[in-house]
């Protein structure tokens, strides 16, 4: 799969994602160049969400599930990210059960089991309490109002392509984000006004 | 720090991904399952059923079969574009003979066989792999596939979930819904090309290896009623550059005849059965024959959920 690390080499500005999957309708091996770009990212961000050995395989499939579809790829969208965090997004809900899991145990004991493989969870055994709390909020909120608030929190994605990847109105993303943001706010409340959100 | 602050720094500083795990899932995309979608070979379809069929329908050979001495590297010039055209109308006879399987909306079209690959993510020539494939797709691309793969030589059997969840539904396997004339055919090809690559490519005289990209993604792993896939034999005949081996051997080592287009240093090829013209398999070669991937059907059937023997 030299092809896009060459293509890439060889002109000065990088193709776009757009350009990339349109060229690997031709030539499949391009789209190791959509693979190379962003699965850091979408693997950081299953990673976060249901932890790392899960993440491995959610990674691998995200992007097998978009090479197969890239041939209905909306070729007007030149940032990908969208469309692979929504594919990532929807293969973690079949994992709901251990993400949620995960975050209650955090928020009940204080240490997060998706660092159990992790050599630094002895540096992280203890989590603030804020992330305690956090854990037990993100264990509370419904499906849409994690995924939205997770997207924009932790990706950076703007609302249209929050919107974009989970197939919602732009409205839905605003309303599921001030609920959800209420949520985690009143749950850090007093930490917040103690000044620190450490105990 | 406001919650949002806060919540970025929840689970911030994850270990990077393990790099083997990513070099294996860029691989994947390359590897068995996907690697022989770069052939542009019309796949399985007929070919399942007709092998499913132990007597077929006998199309006659070719009148005046053009004597080509058997030879890993093709050479157009010794194979007149008139014997391409034979044997894909032969094909499309066998095919268009066979009876069509029922189908309904909710099942799977069950696909095996044998795929022979270059490891490794480059095609730079790396040792040949065979894998035993099986794979399961929604007929109507609604439901979620499943696709396994197991080493010749051993070791565990790798299987990957074909999700196809609301909203975001797969490319259906089974069309009914395609033309069955070879004009028809044609014109489908046409306009779906117009769709996937940008008019410029359609205007262009002989878009012939996006044709051939088509039928291959149309075919491959999914089933045509009989007429149609006989339509995208018929159509294939049209395309420009295709040349005749006389005698190949494929992936499970039976002997064919192949239809190949020459593109891009790589020689894409479709093996039928040198005497039934029934499809046995495909090949992708590279320069020198270098074979890049090898696959031999060897059944198809529609089964009523994933992992369904067929």
């Amino acid at each position: 799969m030299a092809v896009p690390i060459a293509l890439e080499r060889a002109s000065g500005p990088r193709p776009a994602d757009n350009e990339l999957i349109r060229h690997s309708l031709d030539d499949p091996d391009a789209f190791g160049g959509i693979f190379d770009r962003h699965a850091p990212a979408i693997h950081g961000y299953l990673a976060r969400r249901v932890g790392h050995s899960v993440a491995d395989d959610l990674n691998a499939e995200t992007f097998l599930v978009a090479f197969r579809r890239r041939a209905r790829y909306d070729l007007a969208q030149p940032d990908a990210r969208p469309w692979l965090f929504g594919i990532a997004t929807n293969l973690v809900h079949r994992q709901r059960r251990t993400e949620l899991r995960h975050y209650r145990a955090l928020a009940r004991v204080g240490v997060d089991p998706i660092d159990d493989q992790d050599e630094r969870v002895v540096a992280r055994a203890a989590a603030t309490a804020a992330h305690r709390r956090i854990a037990a909020v993100l264990a509370r909120l419904s499906t849409g109002e994690r995924d939205v608030l997770l997207l924009l929190a932790w990706q950076d994605l703007g609302y249209a392509d929050i919107a974009a990847a989970l197939d919602i109105p732009i409205g839905t993303v605003r309303s599921r984000l001030n609920s959800a943001r209420k949520r985690l706010r009143h749950a850090l409340i007093d930490l917040s006004e103690n000044g620190s959100f450490h105990e | 720090m406001n919650e949002l602050d806060e919540l970025r720094s929840f689970r911030a500083g994850q270990t990077p991904a393990d790099p083997i795990a990513m070099a294996r899932a860029r691989a994947a995309l390359a590897a068995p399952p996907r690697r022989h979608r770069r052939g542009w070979l019309l796949a399985p379809v007929a070919a399942a059923a007709a092998l499913a069929l132990a007597v077929g329908l006998m199309p006659g050979r070719p009148d005046h079969p053009t004597a080509v001495p058997p030879t890993a590297a093709p050479d157009p010039s010794a194979s007149p574009v008139t014997r391409s055209e034979l044997v894909l109308r032969n094909a499309a006879a066998y095919v268009g003979g066979t009876p069509a399987l029922s189908v309904r909306p909710d099942q799977f079209v069950f696909v095996e066989s044998i795929h022979v690959n270059s490891e490794g993510p480059a095609d730079d020539g790396g040792p040949l792999v065979t894998f035993l494939r099986r794979s399961w797709l929604s007929a109507d691309g609604t439901r979620d596939g499943l696709v396994t793969d197991r080493r010749k030589s051993g070791g565990p059997e790798e299987r990957v979930v074909i999700t196809c969840p609301p909203g975001h539904p797969c490319q259906p396997v089974y069309r009914a819904d395609l033309p069955t004339d070879t004009d028809g055919m044609l014109r489908w090809f046409k306009d779906l090309i117009t769709q996937r690559y940008g008019s410029d490519r359609s205007t262009k005289s002989t878009p012939d290896s996006y044709a051939w990209s088509i039928a291959g993604d149309l075919l491959r792993e999914g089933y045509l009623p009989p007429a149609s896939a006989a339509a995208v034999f018929t159509a294939l005949a049209r395309v420009n550059g295709l040349t005749v081996v006389e005698s190949v051997t494929d992936a499970a080592g039976r002997t064919g005849v192949s239809v190949g287009i020459d593109g891009k240093g790589t020689r894409s090829e479709i093996i039928f059965d040198r005497a039934t013209y029934a499809y046995l398999g495909e090949r992708v070669s590279g320069p020198g024959g270098r074979i890049i991937s090898d696959t031999a059907q060897l059944r198809l059937a529609i089964v009523d959920r994933p992992g369904q023997p067929g």
